[in-house]
């Protein structure tokens, strides 16, 4: 009797550990995948600058390192700003920069702006208007999710839960709608998942970004949405952003 | 001394026609005899040439004779082509046999022959005595005399007849390359077909090979129906709108100037080279009615010239595709705060199409408005998001747009019905399609769009609500949330049986429902505000938002309650389980079991482990990994 107690035991153990050891091993897992893809955006930033963008726009300037190294970015934009054309003297850079050290020179000559790496994007903001309480970008989003969509239907979704959120009497009932996209855009050709609770829009922006895997988002601003007493423009138009491609064809998975 | 003259002078005159290889004087045993064969040409024309001639010496007894032949091609490398041939005789030394034949169709450097067979026609008069008389001889006049070899003979020998003997002299022939005529003014090198110039001589002389022939082809166009896009105005944001377009030519050889014209008032041209811009003023009247015309010069003077038709097209319509995507939305809860929605969803593809009912093929900005009718019984509000130009990426570059259309209510829940009427309008390129408005209705059950080639019954709101949404209406007031499978079950199972007994015991069940609502400790342990716990006695109990004088009333009266020793909870359940609008309300139930809803939980849970999710079958398909077939891979 003594000894099926103690064959039982060790039958016990071995299947516990059958069943635990993968989930020991799966967390870590998990997190060296997440740590893995913040290396990625490191190792893309400290990889040599062999192109250099020409354009005259700092803001494609930008674009153009982040379409070229294919660096997740987000970027706040003032228009009509004294950051619209800074010219980086050669003396600047080192002799063979990083990616960094290009984004890093032209930011530095920016008035106001900051590079900062946040949730695995490379962000480009001036951090005066990044963390007004006024800026659409600091709206928290209750809940927000992609279900298997393109970044055309999770765009829809985010502005659609932006206005739920500031207006939800609106939506009491429901919703009829839609919207429309380009149906060869690379942006509708992927489709992905994604879920967030109580995160900022800044943040929603960054994840759909990661999730899609090929797309810099930019919202642009003008000096006087933040101005006092002005309502110039509707406010749906003071929530402008849009993606734009890193790659304009993906692969197939 | 005349005749030795006149001997040498025709010497002369036909040496100067047969050079002395190819024309032979072959047989005369009195004289000379001479064959000759000469080929020329003239500007378009080829010339050929037979004759045979005799001297005074040959006498009158002999006519020459000739056979000619006109022929084309390269005797040493091809079956050469006859093209003319031609037999004559001459009259003695005073006329010769000529041939004279003539082509008007010569082909450029081909080989032209003219070659004869030389006669002597010979007269005689034949004797019967010839065997031992002797030949006696005449001429054709008459004058007869002896060969000199035979007896002396005069006169009649007897019984003669006349005979005529052709005798072959020999052949001569000769040949030309045709050399087409050159069109060339002074200076030019080559003729517009590529052949170096010779007369006048050009300077300075054409050297190294010839060139090509010059040829221009027009023209590479950015749409297959040839289309030039018209816009309206500038797009202040997003894409800037489409007004032109460019088309390209290529002429060869290359180095040379672009020329293009156009006659119509409906565009204007910028040329750039080989490359045009086209820029829309006015829209076309019929397709292909805007003519642009380019003349590809060479620096030698040379050119070739084309055109092509366009079209003018302005946005007008938008033309039904397909349909790619068409299905219900499950029921979820858009915000934790929200009421769960269902509904249905549906992707339609769109083509843009002119004003002539031509596509139009280009990526142009585009916006749309949806506007929902109010009232409707889905609760939705009057404007649909549609697309805003800043947020729209455009149109494909084929012109092509896909279009999402969703609704999404909490009438759609738990197999409710509703239904929205509205339009959608677009914009295109600066244009308002306000005559293309596409009427929709979206329903629970489906959505039409017009012209989408679907049908679709209306609904109508149901006269009597189902026992389940009862049982969703209560859950929802009270608790914001959706009642979870098992509490669906058991109310709408406890509502059915009621109903089965009789009203009295269905009302005894519905007040139940209400009792266990709000009566829980879930809902009592959520701080509500005095208005907020009237609203949701309406929302629960009658189904609809509060009246104002009504909602006032009730929010007074549960104020007041406590002052006067009532229990205002208590009171306001008992005012509402009792009125005639929440009695009518369950008495009009129509029993019936809970519809499939799945468990959002269990959705979720598929979406996040990579899943696709089957709202039908509330089955979470999984997919193979690595299978590059697999759709979920393949997008």
């Amino acid at each position: 009797m003594r000894n099926n107690k103690k064959v039982a035991v060790f039958i016990f153990l071995i299947v516990a550990a059958v069943v635990c050891l993968p989930l020991i091993f799966a967390a870590p897992q998990k997190q060296t995948s997440k740590s893995g893809k913040q290396g990625d955006l490191e190792a893309r930033l400290a990889r040599k600058a062999d192109f250099v963008p020409s354009d005259k726009s700092t803001l494609d300037r930008l674009i153009g390192i982040a379409k070229h190294y294919e660096i997740s970015m987000g970027i706040e934009w003032i228009g009509g700003a004294d950051a619209e054309n800074v010219v980086v003297p050669a003396g600047a850079v080192p002799a063979t920069p990083t990616v960094r050290d290009l984004l890093t020179a032209i930011v530095s000559r920016m008035p106001d702006y900051q590079l900062t790496i946040q949730n695995g994007v490379v962000h480009i903001a001036p951090p005066v208007i990044a963390v007004r309480n006024d800026n659409f970008l600091n709206l928290v989003i209750e809940d927000f999710e992609v279900k298997n969509d393109n970044l055309f239907g999770a765009e829809h979704d985010l502005r659609l839960a932006i206005d739920m959120t500031l207006n939800p009497k609106e939506y009491e009932g429901g919703y009829a709608g839609g919207y429309g996209n380009d149906p060869d855009h690379v942006f509708a050709k992927r489709r992905f998942s994604y879920k967030s609770d109580d995160l900022t829009v800044r943040q929603i922006l960054d994840g759909l970004a990661k999730a899609n895997g090929n797309a810099l988002w930019i919202a642009e601003f003008d000096r006087e949405d933040f101005a006092p007493q002005v309502k110039s423009k509707p406010e749906e138009s003071k929530r402008q952003w849009r993606f734009i491609p890193l790659r304009d064809s993906v692969a197939t998975r | 001394m005349n005749k030795k003259l006149l001997c040498a002078f025709a010497l002369a005159v036909l040496w100067l026609f047969a050079s002395p290889q190819r024309a032979q004087a072959q047989y005369c045993s009195y004289g000379v005899a001479y064959g000759a064969s000469w080929t020329w040409q003239d500007n378009n024309a080829v010339y050929g040439y037979s004759a045979t001639a005799l001297d005074y010496c040959a006498g009158l007894y002999y006519d020459p004779a000739v056979y000619g032949r006109f022929s084309e091609g390269n005797f040493a490398t091809e079956n050469v082509r006859l093209l003319a041939e031609g037999y004559t005789e001459g009259y003695a030394d005073w006329i010769p046999a000529e041939v004279l034949f003539s082509y008007g169709s010569p082909i450029g450097f081909q080989y032209y022959n003219t070659d004869s067979i030389h006669y002597v026609l010979e007269y005689y008069q034949y004797y019967a005595c010839f065997s031992y008389c002797g030949y006696y001889w005449y001429d054709p006049w008459g004058f007869g005399f002896t060969s000199g070899e035979g007896p002396n003979f005069s006169g009649s020998g007897g019984v003669s007849y006349w005979a005529v003997q052709r005798r072959r002299l020999g052949s001569t022939y000769h040949t030309i390359i045709y050399q087409p005529p050159d069109p060339c003014s002074q200076g030019q090198q080559f003729t517009s077909t590529g052949l170096p110039c010779t007369e006048p001589t050009p300077t300075p002389t054409p050297t190294g090979t010839p060139s090509q022939t010059v040829s221009v082809t027009c023209c590479a166009t950015e749409t297959q129906n040839r289309g030039i896009p018209m816009g309206n105005g500038t797009a202040q944001v997003g894409l800037p709108n489409r007004n032109s377009t460019d088309i390209t030519a290529t002429g060869s050889p290359a180095g040379g100037e672009y020329i293009w014209s156009t006659s119509s008032d409906k565009i204007s041209l910028s040329p750039s080279g080989n490359k045009l811009t086209i820029t829309a003023q006015k829209k076309s009247d019929q397709v292909g009615d805007v003519v642009i015309n380019v003349s590809y010069k060479l620096s030698d003077g040379r050119h070739a010239d084309g055109q092509i038709a366009m079209t003018v097209q302005q946005p007008n319509s938008f033309k039904y595709v397909a349909t790619t995507f068409n299905g219900a939305l499950s029921a979820t809860r858009r915000t934790r705060r929200q009421r769960l929605v269902a509904g249905w969803k549906k992707t339609i593809d769109w083509q843009v199409m002119d004003h002539l009912g031509q596509p139009m093929q280009f990526r142009m900005p585009v916006a749309d408005t949806m506007n929902n009718k109010l009232p409707n019984d889905c609760f939705v509000p009057r404007m649909g998001e549609g697309t805003r130009l800043a947020e729209s990426h455009g149109t494909g570059n084929g012109g092509q747009w896909t279009h999402v259309y969703e609704l999404w209510s909490s009438a759609c829940v738990n197999g409710g019905i509703c239904g929205v009427n509205g339009y959608q309008r677009y914009t295109v390129n600066g244009f308002e399609l306000s005559n293309d408005d596409k009427d929709f209705r979206m329903q629970c059950d489906g959505i039409q769009v017009e012209g989408d080639g679907s049908a679709l019954t209306p609904s109508t709101p149901p006269a009597r609500k189902k026992t389940a949404m009862l049982v969703d209406q209560f859950y929802v007031a009270g608790f914001s949330d959706w009642a979870s499978d098992d509490e669906l079950l058991t109310w709408t199972s406890r509502l059915n049986n009621g109903a089965a007994q009789g009203q009295a015991q269905l009302l005894t069940e519905a007040r139940a429902l209400g009792r266990a609502v709000f009566d829980s400790a879930e809902y009592n342990n959520v701080s509500r505000s005095d208005e907020d716990f009237v609203a949701d006695l309406y929302n629960a109990y009658l189904g609809r938002d509060p009246d104002q004088s009504g909602w006032s009333f009730w929010v007074s009266v549960y104020r007041n309650d406590p002052a006067q020793g009532v229990n205002g909870h208590e009171h306001l359940l008992q005012a509402f389980e009792q009125s005639t609008e929440f009695i009518d309300l369950v008495y009009s139930l129509e029993a019936a079991p809970p519809p499939v809803v799945c468990d959002p939980v269990e959705e979720q849970a598929c979406w996040n482990g990579g899943g696709l999710w089957d709202p039908s079958t509330c089955f979470c398909e999984y997919p193979p990994p690595y299978d590059p077939c697999y759709p979920y891979y393949c997008y």
